[in-house]
């Protein structure tokens, strides 16, 4: 277990609450109470977690931060994954309302054209997500979590059970393929101006 | 179970890619806060720093094993003092009172009016003026204003303006960087700033047009 003075756990206690305030944060102030709540409640349960389990890999200062931030993004992870779910179903009630008609239907040429639009787009995220996974090439836990989201596993427990390892690795994970997805962005978009330079050349 | 094309898969990485990145920035903001920074910043956000430091010292250094029952309290960990950030609070919980308040005026107003109404068509010298109804209250019970708003220090507006994108909000996330900016123009010239900024112009430049 890492052994800190008073003062390192006073400030990192400050941190890990002001992130968790902050991340529950809502203008609504009939909500305010209860994600006041709910934040400080992810805070403490990541505190005891930590206490309890005692994980022999957290040495530092700033190991026992990346162990905090990480149980606190995963509590509070369901919280976000509602507003998300919200945000879809609203997305789907203006789907149906296009659907029926309630809204102006596109004209056949920018029916085609959309057509269009959503083939290019679909070629694009899948050669970005081939290039992706040829990054991360070895990586097993920064695949693993890109076979979970296909598999429409997002949440990051959830991940970790189904890979064998614990949540923070998933999130150190991510951190590798972001920078693994930058750079396949930045292959495509080589990759789709070659050959017009080609051609001009 | 459920497979996703590769555009909802591209999707859900770049949506967790940029939750990383505000994660990331609001860690680097937090750790790069001096104590009394930290301090304001936290006040900014209705939390006591004193009653934070009681708490982390009664979990990791006074009694660490005792405090695993302490889970419960998460209620009382609240600080002491109503925190600015949320005075809407004291409001509510009048409410009740209030609205007591009124409905037994009204209904006094009610009974006295009623009297009133009966000792007109019933006209009897020899009883009693029926009692004056007694007024309704000529104003409401006071109520605590809220205090005006807590002012956010720029490193504060920083991390809401990171806390913002990762929502899925870049105008909020570009209005808050320029209002910190006006206060603080050096800071915006950090990397971390820079690139938070240039994120969120993309991602409006990017964001398809509403039908």
């Amino acid at each position: 277990m890492v052994t800190l003075t008073k003062e390192q756990w006073t400030r990192l206690y400050k941190e890990v609450s002001g992130f968790a305030q902050a991340s529950t944060f809502t203008k609504d102030k009939k909500q305010q109470w209860t994600s006041r709540d709910r934040a400080q409640e992810a805070v403490q349960k990541a505190c005891l977690r930590l206490l309890e389990t005692k994980p022999a890999d957290v040495k530092t200062y700033e190991d026992a931060r990346d162990y905090l931030f990480g149980a606190i993004r995963s509590s509070l992870y369901n919280a976000r994954e509602e507003r998300v779910t919200r945000k879809a179903v609203e997305k789907e009630v203006m789907a149906e309302e296009v659907h029926l008609g309630r809204w102006t239907t596109p004209s056949a040429e920018t029916m085609q054209l959309e057509k269009g639009e959503q083939g290019r787009s679909h070629r694009r995220a899948a050669r970005i997500v081939e290039l992706t996974r040829e990054e991360l090439k070895g990586d097993a836990i920064a695949l693993g979590t890109m076979d979970c989201i296909a598999e429409d596993i997002d949440k990051p427990a959830d991940q970790a059970k189904k890979l064998g390892c614990d949540v923070r690795e998933v999130y150190k994970a991510r951190f590798r393929r972001k920078t693994a997805l930058d750079r396949a962005i930045a292959r495509y978009e080589q990759e789709r101006h070659a050959p017009e330079s080609e051609e001009t050349a | 179970m459920a497979r996703r094309s590769p555009a909802e898969i591209l999707a859900v990485l770049e949506d967790q890619a940029r939750e990383d990145e505000a994660v990331e920035a609001q860690m680097n903001a937090l750790a790069a806060m001096s104590d009394a920074q930290l301090d304001d910043h936290l006040r900014g956000l209705g939390l006591d720093p004193a009653q934070l430091e009681r708490e982390a010292l009664a979990m990791f250094v006074d009694a660490p094993g005792e405090s695993r029952g302490s889970l419960p309290s998460a209620v009382q960990a609240v600080p002491q003092e109503a925190p600015r950030a949320f005075a809407a609070e004291p409001r509510r919980r009048r409410r009740p009172l209030t609205v007591a308040l009124w409905l037994a005026a009204g209904a006094a107003a009610a009974t006295g009016g009623g009297a009133l109404v009966y000792s007109l068509t019933h006209p009897s010298p020899e009883q009693p003026a029926p009692p004056a109804p007694s007024p309704p209250p000529t104003e409401a019970p006071s109520v605590p204003l809220p205090p005006a708003p807590v002012a956010m220090t720029p490193a504060d507006e920083r991390i809401a303006a990171a806390a913002a994108f990762a929502q899925g909000k870049p105008r909020e996330c570009l209005r808050l960087l320029d209002h910190a900016k006006e206060v603080d123009p050096a800071g915006d010239a950090a990397p971390d700033i820079r690139a938070l900024r240039d994120r969120a112009n993309r991602a409006i430049r990017d964001k398809p047009p509403v039908p």
